[in-house]
């Protein structure tokens, strides 16, 4: 059996004064992944991989309790599993 | 395994690429789809009143993909962590999906366990139960207890069968518990709801204030807004009134903690500080606004009486109905704080009886609001000293009063599940109003709605105990006359006597006089206050309870049938958000099992009444109105005849299955191949969505509420439009004739909205004359001023008044 697989794609903002302090929280959180970054406008782009939809609602809030973060928005949401959709 | 790694990498690796590219961030990666094979349809997001665009993405029948969708102007291409649930809200294990009756050998019983029926059996037993209870109460007897989650052709068709169909008023939507205040408030400063202006007041605003809105967490992609807004702008500013530490006050430039309900108390403190610092806008207030109160001794929400309080309650309802007022009360209201009176609330029945008042009373009025006397007031922190706190209500009066600054007022349900909270509504626009800052672009007091179209459909269709679409109220007969002749239905089939609000309803299930409901889109058994009462009265008192929904809730374990509803991207829609944008969406997947369409089962259900049950002569008790017999509603059949409708015609073929909701072909082009689950389950040649959602329109367009054609909303360069829609335009800031066409030409604003539109001049001790000054164009504003529960002052001690507000014409200042 396959594993049960969400990925989202997540638009972090940061503080500019805490630019890179929240980047390097975000890459120690399980799961999340820091793909691409954007210092002037304090803007950094995540992955979040988690088994259930429930799992990434719960890890976006804690993306968003990171200190120095003002905004962590969801943009990209893959719901399927590598054998096909997810579910029941 | 590795087959099964490489495809997550690639997954992965493709989600960061889109993400990036979504966010127009410098090119990033390879954009490749990150799920193969899927189609993608756009849409709305149904979790709050936001409104964000959302793009669905299908493949094999099944739900795959979310993404924010990046052309719509609201979201921008986010969503928040309830956006994540677009999909997976289909798939819980839990969907219901077959019609469940209570049922012991074979039969109906309201003790019984759950027995999963065919819809036939179901909709027997639902028709049984309500003729029996009709035949013996009439139309008050029976009710639907809706949702500002409705669709716009749900709500419609609800409204329709049960007022004209039903000849009952007894339809109310969870709304009222959330948006009532914001309502009254709009409805009495301006005569029409809901926002003058739109999200684009953000980008446009140099102070944005959050009063009782965690907008971090509660609208966090209007939120994304402002502080990307904020961060881009070094001379903007964010201030957060709050009464705890939340994650709004981290990207704020000032947090102002303050005592719960000590908003009032500030609001006039800021209106008496621009009056004082001259900073009242004149010309657009003398041109524009005039000044209103209204009594004071209003009362609060519970019964007048104490019949079925339990014993634990006895007390809270005595202090509701006699309230002492507190020293700070007294000082507000200009009475001795050394004996605060206690006072009688004596218009519980008429809180928005209001008079017009002076710029000079309203002066007087807010005299007491000094600033020592509101610091002391509100502060919120124990930790603060005084002397910041004045500081900070300081800084956030200056805001209001720099004629320089555009500012943006947002609040939510800090105002308006407030226990004054039509009141700090009201207040809010006084001071908007006073300085002009308001229907002007950067501008604006805007009430942040909950549910996705608690605007759109609850408020605008009107599924409200005293209203018809388009702002209209049962009680008027010239609005009866037009919704009839929209309808094509005999003069006197509207009910006059207005319906059962939402929590009435629960209080008529309890006291007898309700006997069959029916649930839609809500869960009110878990989400009305004093639930505790309205779960045993659903339990022990004789009523048939019907629920309709997608998942068992508390309301679904206290009814008698359960019907299984289909969801979001399971049936065709549109919903209205906060800033009144309509948006829409088509079918994209199948329900499951037999959940059917809401809109199949208001149809479907409307086959089993003939004219002749329910257009015959009916009682209802109280009604009384010019016109109608005292307590009856006429028999219309004659009428009916004249009209061309056979007396044995079914409610479906005179309310919906008529001749020009039948000329929406189905299949349409619109529909671009997705199927119709309404469509199919009725097996019909039309689209009853499309039909419903056209005859809607004509209730709105001419006034003031014009919206577009259905298949407009669907058009790919289309992510909504806010009405009023005009020449295929859409409106950003109502009432300015630079921007709205209905504006009329020779003024700079026009606060043109019809309702209680002439009002008594009075003093601040209450009206001087009973006849009514009418004020075409203009807004008015009342507010309640003081600490906690009264409005200022009184000349006695049984009426007092609210300091009021004014409108503003668009110049100088600025």
């Amino acid at each position: 059996m396959t594993e049960a697989f969400t990925c989202s794609g997540i638009a972090v903002v940061a503080r500019p004064d805490r630019f890179a302090e929240v980047c390097q929280a975000l890459g120690e959180l399980s799961g999340v992944q820091v793909h691409a970054q954007d210092p002037p406008s304090g803007r950094i782009v995540v992955t979040q991989v988690a088994p259930t939809t429930t799992e990434q609602a719960d890890g976006l809030r804690r993306i968003q309790q990171i200190p120095g973060v003002l905004a962590a928005d969801l943009v990209y949401h893959v719901c399927e599993t590598p054998a096909g959709p997810a579910g029941e | 395994m590795s087959c099964e790694l490489s495809r997550r990498e690639f997954v992965i690796a493709s989600v960061a690429a889109a993400t990036a590219a979504a966010l127009r961030l410098p090119a990033y990666g390879e954009t490749t789809e990150p799920v193969e094979g899927a189609t993608w349809e756009k849409g709305v997001c149904r979790f709050c009143g936001v409104g964000c665009g959302v793009l669905i993405g299908v493949r094999d029948g099944r739900l795959v993909a979310v993404k924010g969708d990046p052309d719509n102007p609201v979201n921008r291409g986010l969503l928040c962590a309830k956006g994540y649930a677009n999909a997976e809200i289909h798939y819980g294990a839990d969907r219901l999906t077959k019609p469940l009756l209570r049922m012991e050998n074979g039969r109906w019983d309201p003790n019984g366990k759950f027995r999963p029926v065919a819809w036939e059996r179901a909709f027997a037993e639902m028709e049984r139960q309500f003729k029996k209870t009709y035949a013996e109460l009439g139309p008050t007897g029976i009710a639907i207890m809706g949702s500002g989650q409705y669709t716009i052709p749900e709500g419609y068709a609800a409204v329709k069968l049960l007022k004209a169909g039903w000849r009952s008023n007894n339809i109310d939507p969870n709304a009222r518990h959330c948006m009532a205040s914001a309502v009254a408030a709009f409805i009495q400063t301006f005569g029409i709801d809901e926002p003058a202006g739109c999200y684009d007041d953000i980008e446009l605003a140099d102070t944005i204030v959050t009063w009782g809105a965690n907008m971090a967490e509660m609208h966090p992609i209007l939120w994304s807004r402002v502080v990307a807004h904020r961060m881009a702008h070094e001379n903007v500013r964010v201030i957060n009134l709050t009464t705890y530490t939340n994650r709004t006050s981290d990207a704020a430039d000032v947090e102002i903690v303050i005592k719960p309900q000590s908003d009032l108390a500030i609001w006039n403190y800021i209106a008496r500080e621009i009056i004082r610092r001259d900073a009242v806008d004149r010309a657009f207030v003398e041109r524009h606004c005039v000044f209103a109160t209204g009594p004071t001794d209003i009362g609060y929400g519970m019964r007048g009486d104490l019949k079925r309080a339990f014993e634990d309650e006895r007390d809270t309802l005595e202090r509701e109905r006699r309230v002492r007022l507190t020293r700070e009360e007294a000082i507000a209201q200009r009475l001795d704080p050394d004996d605060p009176p206690v006072v009688e609330q004596k218009h519980r029945g008429s809180a928005g009886a209001h008079w017009m008042i002076t710029f000079e009373q309203l002066r007087e009025a807010l005299e007491p609001y000094t600033l020592e006397f509101v610091a002391e007031l509100a502060r919120g922190d124990a930790e603060e000293s005084l002397e910041d706190f004045k500081k900070k209500l300081e800084l956030l009066a200056d805001h209001y009063a720099d004629a320089a600054r555009k500012v943006v007022s947002f609040w939510t349900m800090g105002f308006n599940q407030h226990t004054r909270g039509t009141w700090v509504n009201e207040q809010a626009y006084m001071v908007h109003l006073l300085t002009g800052k308001y229907a002007r672009p950067g501008c604006n007091a805007f009430s942040l709605t909950g549910q996705p179209s608690a605007c759109g459909t609850a408020r605008e269709v009107g599924t409200f105990a005293h209203r018809l679409p388009a702002d209209m109220v049962v009680a008027n007969p010239k609005h009866r006359q037009r919704t009839e002749a929209v309808w094509r239905l005999p003069e006197k089939t509207l009910n006059p006597k207005v319906g059962s609000h939402i929590t009435k309803m629960m209080r008529d299930i309890e006291d007898g006089t309700i006997r069959w409901l029916w649930v839609q889109v809500t869960n009110p058994f878990q989400s009305t206050a004093n639930a505790n009462h309205w779960l045993h009265a659903a339990r022990e008192r004789d009523v048939f309870i019907v629920v309709s929904d997608v998942y068992p809730t508390l309301s679904c374990k206290v009814a008698d049938l359960i019907l299984p509803s289909a969801m979001h991207w399971e049936k065709w829609g549109l919903y209205g958000n906060t800033e009144r944008r309509t948006q829409a969406w088509r079918q994209v997947v199948d329900p499951p099992g037999e959940a059917r369409s809401d809109v199949w089962q208001i149809l479907e259900f409307s086959k089993r009444f003939r004219l002749r049950e329910v257009w015959g002569r009916q009682p209802v008790p109280g009604l009384e109105a010019p016109g109608f017999e005292s307590g009856v509603l006429p028999d219309v059949l004659e009428q009916a005849r004249a009209l061309g409708y056979d007396p044995d015609a079914t409610l479906y073929d005179v309310l919906f299955a008529t001749e020009a909701a039948r000329a929406h072909a189905w299949p349409d082009p619109v529909a671009r191949g997705r199927k119709n689950c309404t469509v199919e389950a009725a097996g019909l040649d039309w689209f009853p969505e499309k039909a419903l959602f056209q005859e809607y329109v004509q209730f709105g367009r001419g006034h003031h509420h014009d919206l577009a054609d259905f298949d407009v909303y669907f058009r790919d360069d289309v992510h909504g439009l806010r009405w009023p829609v005009i020449d295929g335009k859409e409106t950003r800031w109502r009432f300015n004739g630079e921007y709205d066409p209905l504006v009329s030409k020779d003024t700079p604003f026009e606060f043109y909205g019809p309702a209680l539109k002439a009002i008594p001049r009075g003093t601040l001790d209450g009206p001087t004359s009973p006849e009514k000054v009418p004020l075409p164009g203009k807004a008015r504003s009342s507010s309640g001023p003081t600490p906690r529960r009264r409005s200022r002052r009184t000349g006695n001690t049984t009426s007092g008044c609210a300091p009021a507000g004014c409108s503003s014409t668009g110049t100088a200042a600025r």
